[in-house]
Protein backbone atom coordinates (compact mmCIF):
# COMPACT_ATOMS: atom_id res chain seq x y z
CA UNK A 1 0.00 0.00 0.00
CA UNK A 2 2.48 2.76 -0.98
CA UNK A 3 1.57 6.34 -0.17
CA UNK A 4 3.11 8.59 -2.59
CA UNK A 5 3.37 12.25 -3.15
CA UNK A 6 2.12 13.64 -6.03
CA UNK A 7 3.82 15.83 -8.77
CA UNK A 8 2.35 18.73 -10.14
CA UNK A 9 1.94 17.14 -13.35
CA UNK A 10 0.22 13.89 -12.53
CA UNK A 11 -3.69 14.13 -13.01
CA UNK A 12 -6.36 12.01 -11.30
CA UNK A 13 -6.35 10.70 -15.18
CA UNK A 14 -2.62 10.02 -15.48
CA UNK A 15 -3.15 8.23 -11.95
CA UNK A 16 -5.93 6.30 -12.51
CA UNK A 17 -5.05 4.95 -15.69
CA UNK A 18 -0.84 4.38 -14.45
CA UNK A 19 -2.95 2.22 -11.62
CA UNK A 20 -3.26 -0.50 -13.73
CA UNK A 21 -0.17 -1.71 -16.24
CA UNK A 22 -2.53 -3.29 -18.99
CA UNK A 23 -4.31 0.54 -19.25
CA UNK A 24 -5.30 0.98 -23.34
CA UNK A 25 -7.44 3.67 -24.22
CA UNK A 26 -9.33 0.70 -26.53
CA UNK A 27 -9.89 -0.67 -23.79
CA UNK A 28 -11.74 2.06 -22.02
CA UNK A 29 -15.55 1.63 -21.00
CA UNK A 30 -16.31 4.81 -19.39
CA UNK A 31 -13.62 7.76 -18.07
CA UNK A 32 -15.13 10.23 -15.33
CA UNK A 33 -13.88 12.76 -13.43
CA UNK A 34 -15.87 15.45 -11.46
CA UNK A 35 -19.20 15.69 -8.87
CA UNK A 36 -20.37 12.57 -7.80
CA UNK A 37 -23.78 12.15 -6.23
CA UNK A 38 -26.44 10.17 -6.26
CA UNK A 39 -28.35 11.01 -10.44
CA UNK A 40 -24.67 11.06 -11.11
CA UNK A 41 -23.83 7.54 -10.05
CA UNK A 42 -27.36 6.52 -11.55
CA UNK A 43 -26.52 7.50 -15.07
CA UNK A 44 -22.52 6.56 -15.03
CA UNK A 45 -24.42 2.77 -13.89
CA UNK A 46 -26.89 2.83 -16.65
CA UNK A 47 -24.39 4.07 -19.88
CA UNK A 48 -22.00 1.14 -18.11
CA UNK A 49 -24.64 -1.61 -17.77
CA UNK A 50 -25.66 -0.58 -21.89
CA UNK A 51 -22.80 -0.98 -22.68
CA UNK A 52 -22.17 -4.66 -21.45
CA UNK A 53 -25.37 -5.66 -22.48
CA UNK A 54 -24.33 -4.57 -25.90
CA UNK A 55 -20.70 -6.47 -25.80
CA UNK A 56 -23.16 -9.13 -24.87
CA UNK A 57 -21.57 -9.84 -21.73
CA UNK A 58 -23.30 -12.53 -19.49
CA UNK A 59 -25.97 -11.17 -17.22
CA UNK A 60 -24.13 -12.69 -14.02
CA UNK A 61 -20.74 -10.46 -14.88
CA UNK A 62 -22.54 -7.75 -15.56
CA UNK A 63 -24.53 -7.49 -12.26
CA UNK A 64 -21.29 -7.90 -10.70
CA UNK A 65 -19.95 -4.58 -12.31
CA UNK A 66 -22.96 -2.69 -12.01
CA UNK A 67 -22.32 -3.96 -7.98
CA UNK A 68 -19.06 -2.94 -7.12
CA UNK A 69 -19.89 0.58 -9.35
CA UNK A 70 -22.66 1.23 -7.14
CA UNK A 71 -20.94 0.11 -4.30
CA UNK A 72 -17.80 2.43 -4.72
CA UNK A 73 -19.65 5.37 -5.76
CA UNK A 74 -21.79 5.54 -3.24
CA UNK A 75 -18.67 5.56 -1.01
CA UNK A 76 -17.51 8.17 -2.63
CA UNK A 77 -20.62 9.95 -2.50
CA UNK A 78 -20.58 9.91 1.28
CA UNK A 79 -17.27 9.91 2.28
CA UNK A 80 -15.47 11.48 0.33
CA UNK A 81 -13.88 15.08 1.44
CA UNK A 82 -15.16 17.53 -0.66
CA UNK A 83 -12.41 19.94 -2.50
CA UNK A 84 -12.47 23.59 -1.42
CA UNK A 85 -12.50 26.12 -4.22
CA UNK A 86 -9.03 26.72 -3.87
CA UNK A 87 -8.19 22.82 -4.51
CA UNK A 88 -8.05 23.08 -8.34
CA UNK A 89 -9.12 18.92 -8.20
CA UNK A 90 -12.35 17.18 -8.29
CA UNK A 91 -14.47 15.26 -5.76
CA UNK A 92 -13.77 11.52 -7.32
CA UNK A 93 -13.10 10.03 -10.86
CA UNK A 94 -13.91 6.89 -11.75
CA UNK A 95 -12.19 4.28 -15.00
CA UNK A 96 -13.29 1.51 -16.11
CA UNK A 97 -11.63 -0.81 -18.67
CA UNK A 98 -12.95 -3.63 -20.18
CA UNK A 99 -9.60 -5.95 -20.55
CA UNK A 100 -9.13 -9.61 -21.82
CA UNK A 101 -9.98 -11.45 -18.87
CA UNK A 102 -11.42 -9.07 -16.81
CA UNK A 103 -12.85 -5.54 -15.82
CA UNK A 104 -11.40 -3.46 -14.24
CA UNK A 105 -13.30 -0.13 -11.85
CA UNK A 106 -10.59 1.89 -10.67
CA UNK A 107 -11.87 5.01 -8.42
CA UNK A 108 -9.96 8.06 -6.92
CA UNK A 109 -11.36 10.43 -4.03
CA UNK A 110 -10.03 12.75 -1.63
CA UNK A 111 -9.56 11.47 2.01
CA UNK A 112 -7.75 13.14 5.01
CA UNK A 113 -4.87 11.69 6.90
CA UNK A 114 -7.22 10.43 9.28
CA UNK A 115 -9.36 8.55 6.70
CA UNK A 116 -6.24 7.11 5.51
CA UNK A 117 -5.27 6.01 8.84
CA UNK A 118 -8.88 4.14 8.82
CA UNK A 119 -8.65 2.97 5.16
CA UNK A 120 -5.28 1.49 5.39
CA UNK A 121 -6.43 -0.45 8.85
CA UNK A 122 -9.80 -1.90 6.83
CA UNK A 123 -7.50 -2.83 3.77
CA UNK A 124 -4.91 -4.80 5.77
CA UNK A 125 -7.74 -6.47 7.54
CA UNK A 126 -9.06 -7.83 4.28
CA UNK A 127 -5.61 -8.54 2.76
CA UNK A 128 -4.91 -12.14 1.71
CA UNK A 129 -8.33 -13.29 2.86
CA UNK A 130 -10.02 -16.21 0.93
CA UNK A 131 -13.72 -16.03 -0.08
CA UNK A 132 -15.22 -18.15 3.02
CA UNK A 133 -13.66 -15.47 5.69
CA UNK A 134 -14.91 -12.33 3.82
CA UNK A 135 -18.32 -13.86 4.36
CA UNK A 136 -17.73 -14.84 7.87
CA UNK A 137 -16.27 -10.81 8.20
CA UNK A 138 -19.15 -9.64 6.42
CA UNK A 139 -21.61 -11.35 8.50
CA UNK A 140 -20.08 -10.16 11.90
CA UNK A 141 -20.02 -7.28 10.34
CA UNK A 142 -23.34 -6.94 9.67
CA UNK A 143 -24.52 -8.69 13.08
CA UNK A 144 -22.82 -5.57 14.84
CA UNK A 145 -25.19 -3.46 12.69
CA UNK A 146 -28.03 -4.71 14.62
CA UNK A 147 -26.27 -3.13 18.01
CA UNK A 148 -25.78 0.51 16.56
CA UNK A 149 -26.45 2.34 13.00
CA UNK A 150 -22.84 3.30 13.13
CA UNK A 151 -21.83 -0.62 13.14
CA UNK A 152 -20.54 -2.06 10.12
CA UNK A 153 -17.59 -0.44 9.22
CA UNK A 154 -15.88 -1.16 6.18
CA UNK A 155 -18.66 -2.94 5.25
CA UNK A 156 -18.98 -2.08 1.52
CA UNK A 157 -15.28 -3.02 1.45
CA UNK A 158 -15.92 -6.34 2.42
CA UNK A 159 -19.08 -6.63 0.31
CA UNK A 160 -16.84 -5.51 -2.92
CA UNK A 161 -14.11 -8.02 -1.75
CA UNK A 162 -16.31 -10.63 -1.89
CA UNK A 163 -18.03 -10.10 -4.97
CA UNK A 164 -15.07 -9.32 -7.12
CA UNK A 165 -13.08 -12.47 -5.66
CA UNK A 166 -10.31 -10.72 -6.08
CA UNK A 167 -7.71 -8.81 -3.58
CA UNK A 168 -8.42 -4.75 -3.58
CA UNK A 169 -6.10 -2.93 -4.56
CA UNK A 170 -5.85 0.67 -3.22
CA UNK A 171 -2.76 3.54 -2.81
CA UNK A 172 -2.46 6.66 -1.60
CA UNK A 173 -1.18 10.22 -3.17
CA UNK A 174 -0.23 13.16 -1.17
CA UNK A 175 -1.69 16.08 -2.99
CA UNK A 176 -1.70 19.03 -0.52
CA UNK A 177 -0.15 18.65 2.80
CA UNK A 178 -3.12 16.36 5.10
CA UNK A 179 -4.90 15.29 2.28
CA UNK A 180 -4.87 12.43 0.01
CA UNK A 181 -5.83 11.22 -3.37
CA UNK A 182 -7.14 7.31 -2.36
CA UNK A 183 -7.07 5.31 -5.40
CA UNK A 184 -8.84 1.32 -5.25
CA UNK A 185 -9.04 -0.92 -8.06
CA UNK A 186 -11.31 -3.39 -8.39
CA UNK A 187 -11.29 -6.55 -10.48
CA UNK A 188 -14.00 -8.94 -11.72
CA UNK A 189 -12.74 -12.34 -13.45
CA UNK A 190 -14.83 -12.95 -16.92
CA UNK A 191 -14.61 -16.32 -16.52
CA UNK A 192 -16.30 -17.21 -12.78
CA UNK B 1 -55.27 -2.94 7.02
CA UNK B 2 -54.78 -0.24 3.57
CA UNK B 3 -52.25 -1.86 1.23
CA UNK B 4 -48.86 -0.46 1.11
CA UNK B 5 -47.55 -0.49 -2.29
CA UNK B 6 -44.69 0.85 -3.89
CA UNK B 7 -43.59 0.77 -7.48
CA UNK B 8 -40.11 -0.30 -8.74
CA UNK B 9 -37.99 2.65 -10.05
CA UNK B 10 -34.09 2.44 -11.04
CA UNK B 11 -33.02 2.83 -7.66
CA UNK B 12 -35.77 1.09 -5.62
CA UNK B 13 -37.86 -1.86 -5.41
CA UNK B 14 -41.58 -2.85 -5.65
CA UNK B 15 -43.20 -3.70 -2.01
CA UNK B 16 -46.25 -5.20 -1.85
CA UNK B 17 -47.54 -5.51 1.68
CA UNK B 18 -51.10 -6.68 1.65
CA UNK B 19 -53.40 -8.08 4.26
CA UNK B 20 -56.35 -9.51 2.80
CA UNK B 21 -54.37 -10.93 0.11
CA UNK B 22 -51.63 -12.63 2.28
CA UNK B 23 -49.51 -10.92 0.12
CA UNK B 24 -45.67 -9.76 1.25
CA UNK B 25 -43.13 -9.04 -1.28
CA UNK B 26 -40.12 -7.11 -1.99
CA UNK B 27 -38.86 -7.48 -5.41
CA UNK B 28 -36.41 -5.60 -7.83
CA UNK B 29 -33.11 -3.60 -7.11
CA UNK B 30 -32.85 -1.17 -3.46
CA UNK B 31 -29.69 1.06 -4.13
CA UNK B 32 -31.97 4.76 -2.66
CA UNK B 33 -30.36 7.46 -1.56
CA UNK B 34 -31.98 7.42 1.62
CA UNK B 35 -32.49 4.48 2.74
CA UNK B 36 -34.25 5.40 6.19
CA UNK B 37 -36.69 7.48 4.43
CA UNK B 38 -37.46 5.32 1.68
CA UNK B 39 -37.86 1.97 4.06
CA UNK B 40 -39.79 3.66 7.14
CA UNK B 41 -43.20 3.08 5.55
CA UNK B 42 -42.39 -0.37 5.11
CA UNK B 43 -41.32 -1.12 8.72
CA UNK B 44 -44.46 0.94 10.38
CA UNK B 45 -46.66 -0.71 8.11
CA UNK B 46 -45.46 -3.91 9.65
CA UNK B 47 -45.13 -3.27 13.02
CA UNK B 48 -48.75 -2.03 12.95
CA UNK B 49 -49.48 -5.33 10.86
CA UNK B 50 -47.95 -7.42 13.38
CA UNK B 51 -50.51 -6.12 16.44
CA UNK B 52 -53.02 -8.23 14.54
CA UNK B 53 -51.31 -10.56 11.98
CA UNK B 54 -52.75 -13.27 9.51
CA UNK B 55 -52.63 -16.91 11.25
CA UNK B 56 -49.64 -17.48 8.84
CA UNK B 57 -47.14 -14.72 7.38
CA UNK B 58 -44.65 -15.61 4.43
CA UNK B 59 -42.67 -13.33 3.10
CA UNK B 60 -41.12 -13.33 0.25
CA UNK B 61 -37.99 -11.56 -1.10
CA UNK B 62 -37.46 -11.53 -4.92
CA UNK B 63 -34.15 -9.01 -5.30
CA UNK B 64 -31.65 -8.58 -7.50
CA UNK B 65 -29.38 -6.20 -6.01
CA UNK B 66 -29.17 -4.83 -2.24
CA UNK B 67 -26.07 -2.00 -1.57
CA UNK B 68 -24.39 -1.82 2.11
CA UNK B 69 -27.03 0.94 3.03
CA UNK B 70 -29.81 -1.31 2.23
CA UNK B 71 -28.56 -4.73 3.30
CA UNK B 72 -28.89 -2.97 6.94
CA UNK B 73 -32.77 -2.18 5.97
CA UNK B 74 -33.11 -5.57 5.19
CA UNK B 75 -31.89 -6.82 8.04
CA UNK B 76 -34.25 -4.31 10.17
CA UNK B 77 -36.49 -5.53 8.68
CA UNK B 78 -36.09 -9.17 9.00
CA UNK B 79 -35.56 -7.87 12.85
CA UNK B 80 -39.42 -7.25 12.70
CA UNK B 81 -40.44 -10.82 11.62
CA UNK B 82 -38.41 -12.46 14.20
CA UNK B 83 -39.75 -10.50 17.01
CA UNK B 84 -43.20 -11.69 15.78
CA UNK B 85 -41.53 -15.20 15.39
CA UNK B 86 -40.03 -14.67 19.31
CA UNK B 87 -44.15 -13.58 20.20
CA UNK B 88 -45.32 -16.70 19.16
CA UNK B 89 -46.70 -15.65 15.83
CA UNK B 90 -46.28 -17.91 12.59
CA UNK B 91 -43.48 -16.43 10.12
CA UNK B 92 -41.33 -17.57 7.36
CA UNK B 93 -39.32 -16.12 4.50
CA UNK B 94 -39.05 -17.82 1.23
CA UNK B 95 -35.85 -15.77 -0.72
CA UNK B 96 -35.77 -16.78 -4.13
CA UNK B 97 -32.76 -16.35 -6.41
CA UNK B 98 -31.71 -16.45 -9.96
CA UNK B 99 -29.83 -20.01 -9.90
CA UNK B 100 -26.69 -18.55 -11.65
CA UNK B 101 -26.51 -15.69 -8.96
CA UNK B 102 -24.36 -16.75 -6.48
CA UNK B 103 -23.68 -13.67 -4.52
CA UNK B 104 -27.84 -12.97 -3.82
CA UNK B 105 -28.11 -16.98 -2.32
CA UNK B 106 -24.97 -16.02 -0.21
CA UNK B 107 -26.71 -12.71 1.17
CA UNK B 108 -30.19 -14.71 2.24
CA UNK B 109 -28.08 -17.54 3.48
CA UNK B 110 -26.19 -15.28 5.56
CA UNK B 111 -29.16 -12.95 6.81
CA UNK B 112 -31.05 -16.88 7.85
CA UNK B 113 -28.05 -17.33 9.81
CA UNK B 114 -27.99 -14.22 11.45
CA UNK B 115 -32.02 -14.09 11.93
CA UNK B 116 -34.03 -16.59 13.72
CA UNK B 117 -36.79 -16.75 11.20
CA UNK B 118 -37.34 -19.79 9.00
CA UNK B 119 -36.22 -19.41 5.37
CA UNK B 120 -37.19 -21.13 2.59
CA UNK B 121 -34.59 -20.87 -0.79
CA UNK B 122 -36.34 -20.96 -4.24
CA UNK B 123 -34.05 -21.13 -7.11
CA UNK B 124 -35.28 -19.54 -10.40
CA UNK B 125 -34.33 -20.51 -13.78
CA UNK B 126 -31.67 -17.56 -15.21
CA UNK B 127 -32.36 -15.58 -18.18
CA UNK B 128 -28.56 -16.64 -19.53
Amino acid sequence: MPSVIMSKKQTYFSILSGFNKEFNYTNTILYYEGDINHEITKSLTLTTENRLIKNNEKRIIQKKVFNIMVESLQNIDKHSTEPNSQMNINKGAILISNLTNYYSIITGNIVTEGQVKNLKKIFNNLKDKEKIELRFLYKSQLENGRLSDKGGAGLGFIDMARKACNPLKSGFYEFEKGLYLFVLEIIINKNL
Amino acid sequence: MEVLKIKETSDTPTIILDKENNIFEISGKSLPEDVNTFYEPVFNWLTKYFENPNPETIFTFNLDYLNTASSKSMLSLLLILENAVTKGNKVSVNWKYLTDDEDMFDVGEEYSQIIKVPFKFIPLESED
